[in-house]
């Protein structure tokens, strides 16, 4: 099977239809004018390609791109991959066998991939590609459209922004340690020893709050991983976590709300490790979350943490950092709720945050602001 | 004399850690302030009350200040940015408006909160608080941990 058809020129099905020569002719020309316009004017390379895999035709950006003008590809007589992509980034031959544009061919549609070209001057640079199978009116195929576009700026962007976010972590993992450090030194012998071990705990909970928004690249947090990582520090023998029971659906949050929340946790925590259900044998935690609707449609989050088994508790006479930071603070940064009462069977708190705040949500406000 | 007793103060911050930190300061140093975490909250306090002062956070989690900025500028409320960006980070229009670079001490803060009331061209109502007797019962509270 070979591709006597020239690609560009009307079939003779479609001429038969026409009810002259003369008109024939003249549409022939108009549609060739229309097609060419439309691919030297496309920013993205097209390459035409037989069933040999040689290129019968490539449009302007093509030529841009490979460095090859159409004449000169013809004249060469073998298959495209032997001008653009002969060669291995590493300096190895490229078979044709083993090129994955080629096996592309012909089973699959808009088959798309990766692949690194060499530009007519010997300078490799990176491509993204798509290739489809063209077929005659018998459904045989007769050669592959091949689209290809340059990402080297692409990948330059991608390998900047993994080079930043190395250097994020460094830097907010480096810049807590040092804050411990420099606390270490200035409150050695002068602060009373639980302050702090108390300072210590909340950096060390922010830390791991952090962790786990770099496993993520910052773009937010797994619930159930956020509390571990809040639990972990306190896995030490002052209170047992085979207590602490965590269950709840697969659940993400975005980076502010996982980290305010583990701080949260990390003071619900130390408190029941301290005066809670964790300060007695037998005492148990259960964080408890799910999925409810809020008012305006939106997921929202509500979270159980509830103390068993553990010592009378009473509301505290003041309100220090944790219940500042969970009764006030959280709620009022995510718009959610919190709740804690003070039973006899324990502390329980209820936190409820709609999810997943629209990021612009106050421009309806800014254009009333601005129109004012 | 402490030029901001009982000044009123919008505190715009959307990091929990930040705002309490903020409020604390502002509160030893008898102000009384009034929190937003939010732009449309913010902008909202902005639009319906009247302050003595602003401290503005510059990024709020996505959405910018700015709109409260302008709102500030309008009814003349003299204000200030607390950004980690610093000058270079801020948009040219604001260029006159004075940066405080976080992380802060109260120190700094009082010291530019102060300068900015000094400043005379910046209205007539901002001369004296809008509260003078009242006392700041917020002030009252305090964290104890």
């Amino acid at each position: 099977m070979t591709n006597t058809q020239p690609p560009l020129q009307s079939t003779s099905a479609a001429s038969k239809r026409l009810p002259s020569i003369r008109r024939d002719g003249a549409q022939l020309f108009e549609t060739e004018r229309r097609l060419n316009a439309v691919l030297n004017n496309a920013s993205v390379a097209i390459f035409l390609m037989d069933d040999r895999q040689h290129c019968i035709y490539m449009n302007r950006a093509a030529e841009e791109l490979t460095g090859w003008k159409l004449a000169e590809v013809l004249a060469r007589d073998c298959p495209l991959h032997d001008i653009v992509h002969h060669t291995y980034p590493d300096g190895r031959p490229f078979p044709l066998h083993e090129c994955a544009i080629d096996r592309a061919f012909p089973e699959n549609n808009q088959e798309r991939g990766e692949e690194v070209f060499v530009h007519r001057d010997g300078h490799f640079y990176p491509v993204g590609f798509t290739a489809s199978p063209i077929h005659d009116d018998n459904a045989n195929i007769i050669g592959t459209i091949i689209e290809v576009r340059d990402i080297s700026e692409e990948k330059a962007a991608a390998e900047r922004q993994r080079l930043l976010i190395n250097e994020l972590n460094h830097r907010v993992k480096n810049t807590l340690v040092s804050v411990q450090s420099i606390a270490a030194h200035t409150f050695r012998e002068r602060t009373d020893q639980l302050i702090r071990e108390t300072f210590n705990a909340r950096i060390a909970a922010l830390s791991n709050a952090h962790n786990v928004l770099v496993e993520d690249n910052w773009e937010g947090a797994d619930l159930r991983g956020v509390i571990e990582g809040a639990l972990a520090p306190h896995r030490s023998a002052e209170a047992d976590v085979e207590r602490v029971q965590i269950s709840g659906p697969d659940l993400r949050l975005q980076p502010k709300l996982a980290v305010t929340l583990a701080m949260a946790l990390h003071e619900l925590m130390t408190n029941a490790a301290k005066y809670g259900a964790l300060s007695v044998h037998e005492g148990e935690v259960a964080v408890t979350w799910e999925l409810s609707e809020f008012i305006d449609g939106r997921g929202q989050l509500h979270l159980t943490w509830e103390e068993r088994k553990g010592p009378p508790v009473t509301p505290p006479t003041h309100k220090g950092f944790g219940s500042r930071l969970i009764e006030r603070q959280l709620p009022m940064e995510f718009k959610g709720s919190a709740e804690t009462r003070y039973l006899p069977t324990g502390v329980l708190c209820e936190l409820r945050v709609p999810l997943t705040s629209p990021p612009w949500e106050g421009q309806a406000f800014v254009q009333e602001a601005v129109a004012l | 004399m402490n030029l901001l007793q009982n000044r009123r103060v919008l505190l715009v911050e959307d990091e929990s850690l930040v705002a309490m930190m903020a409020e604390d300061m502002l509160m030893d140093l008898g102000c009384e302030v009034v929190v937003a975490m939010h732009l449309d909250q913010a902008l909202t306090y902005a639009q319906t009350q009247k302050f003595d002062l602003a401290v503005l956070d510059v990024n709020l989690g996505g959405p910018l200040s700015y709109p409260v900025a302008d709102l500030l500028l309008q009814n003349g409320t003299p204000f200030l940015f607390a950004t980690g960006y610093g000058q270079k980070g801020m948009k040219d229009d604001y260029k006159t408006v004075p940066i405080l670079q976080k992380p802060y001490l109260e120190p700094q803060l009082a010291a530019l909160l102060s300068q900015l009331l000094a400043e005379p061209s910046e209205g007539e109502h901002l001369s004296k608080p809008h509260r003078e007797t009242v006392p700041n019962k917020s002030a009252q509270r305090r964290p104890l941990c």
